[in-house]
């Protein structure tokens, strides 16, 4: 099992950067890659003589996320405390913010079509098959994905020559 | 630089302020181990169940052992079609039968009379039927052979008439001739005993 160690540790860090654009939290995102790779070492012999490694792993990422979407309680703890106050960050101009809002309204599937698409650059079809969905779709999501996420970013005038 | 430069390094924006892995991939791999472990069990148990059930079932069945069981099963592996099943009648080559065989192979110019009311198998095997133009015709039904005797007929159509009457007699399934009950004079009074 040391391939196994030796993929894991290489790769743990770009899986986990994907599951948090996915989830918008670093402690879920974690849980997250935990959760694929985990189920990874189950099949390691056999995914790695198919040598198809990392479609796997990725679509085992997508899967876990959008079952806990899929779950009503969604791992949300009910507290009797208000959330901390943000602080103004000097080296943040607010498009952080802007874009977590942004893509959290995004639908949790369309939401994974963009990080996919524009974030591990994926082919249309490459995304499909992540997805387990059609090439259309994936087209056609990540058309209307982008262009939300473009306008708040333009509301925001985070995008160059946008108006604030 | 690519027309979606402007997203994708808007989301790099998010994880430029990532925090420290936890743990190592030894924590991941206990955690596949277990989960593999637990996969087994799951596996295991689908396989143990219908067999435990089965010597459950086995063991605590209340009826007699399966040799038993065996034991009571009929003999005959196919079930014999009787159609005087249930009821009290003889089975024997029925009368009728052997009239319609004689009545069906007689030539021409040559048939029987009106039968008579006490008309039966005698001793032997032997049915006596009388002719319309006088006489009788003896019918023997006795060890697998027929036999026809009467005046009236040739041999050849005796032999025909009791080829006839052995056809019917192999068509009823071969039956034992059972001689018709005694007369009434001969029977015995019960009501008087």
């Amino acid at each position: 099992m040391n391939d196994f160690r030796e993929y894991a540790g290489s790769r743990r860090a770009a899986l986990r950067r994907t599951a948090y654009l996915l989830c918008g939290d670093w402690h879920q995102a974690d849980d997250l890659v935990q959760d694929a790779l985990a189920g990874l070492f189950v099949h390691w012999r056999r995914v790695r003589a198919g040598g198809d490694v990392d479609p796997y792993v990725r679509r085992m990422l997508v899967n876990g996320y959008l079952a806990t979407h899929r779950r009503k309680w969604r791992r949300e703890v009910a507290t009797a405390d208000l959330p901390d106050t943000a602080v103004a960050d000097p080296h943040d101009d607010g498009t952080r913010d802007v874009l977590l809002r942004a893509l959290a309204q995004l639908h949790p599937s369309q939401r994974a079509v963009v990080v996919l698409r524009y974030w591990e650059d994926l082919s249309v079809e490459q995304t499909a098959a992540a997805l387990g969905c059609s090439t259309g779709n994936v087209k056609s999501q990540a058309s209307r994905g982008l262009a939300h996420l473009r306008e708040a970013l333009a509301r925001s005038g985070a995008l160059e020559g946008e108006p604030a | 630089m690519s027309e979606d430069e402007d997203v994708r390094s808007a989301l790099s924006t998010l994880v430029a302020d990532e925090p420290d892995l936890p743990g190592g991939t030894a924590d991941i791999e206990r955690r596949g181990v277990r989960r593999r472990n637990r996969r087994y069990a799951v596996i295991g148990a689908l396989a143990l169940t219908p067999l435990l059930a089965g010597a459950v079932a086995v063991a605590v069945w209340p009826s007699a052992p399966p040799a038993q069981v065996t034991a009571q099963v009929s003999p005959s592996p196919e079930p014999v079609f009787d159609p005087n099943a249930g009821s009290q009648l003889a089975v024997g080559f029925p009368l009728g039968s052997a009239v319609d065989a004689v009545a069906g192979a007689l030539p021409a110019g040559v048939a029987l009379a009106e039968l008579p009311m006490d008309l039966g198998w005698g001793e032997g095997g032997t049915l006596v039927l009388p002719l319309a133009s006088g006489g009788t015709l003896t019918v023997t039904v006795t060890g697998g052979s027929c036999l026809v005797d009467t005046e009236r007929l040739t041999p050849a159509q005796a032999t025909a008439t009791a080829d006839a009457v052995c056809a019917a007699w192999v068509a009823a399934g071969s039956p034992p001739v059972l001689p018709a009950d005694p007369n009434a004079s001969q029977r015995p009074d019960l009501a008087a005993q």
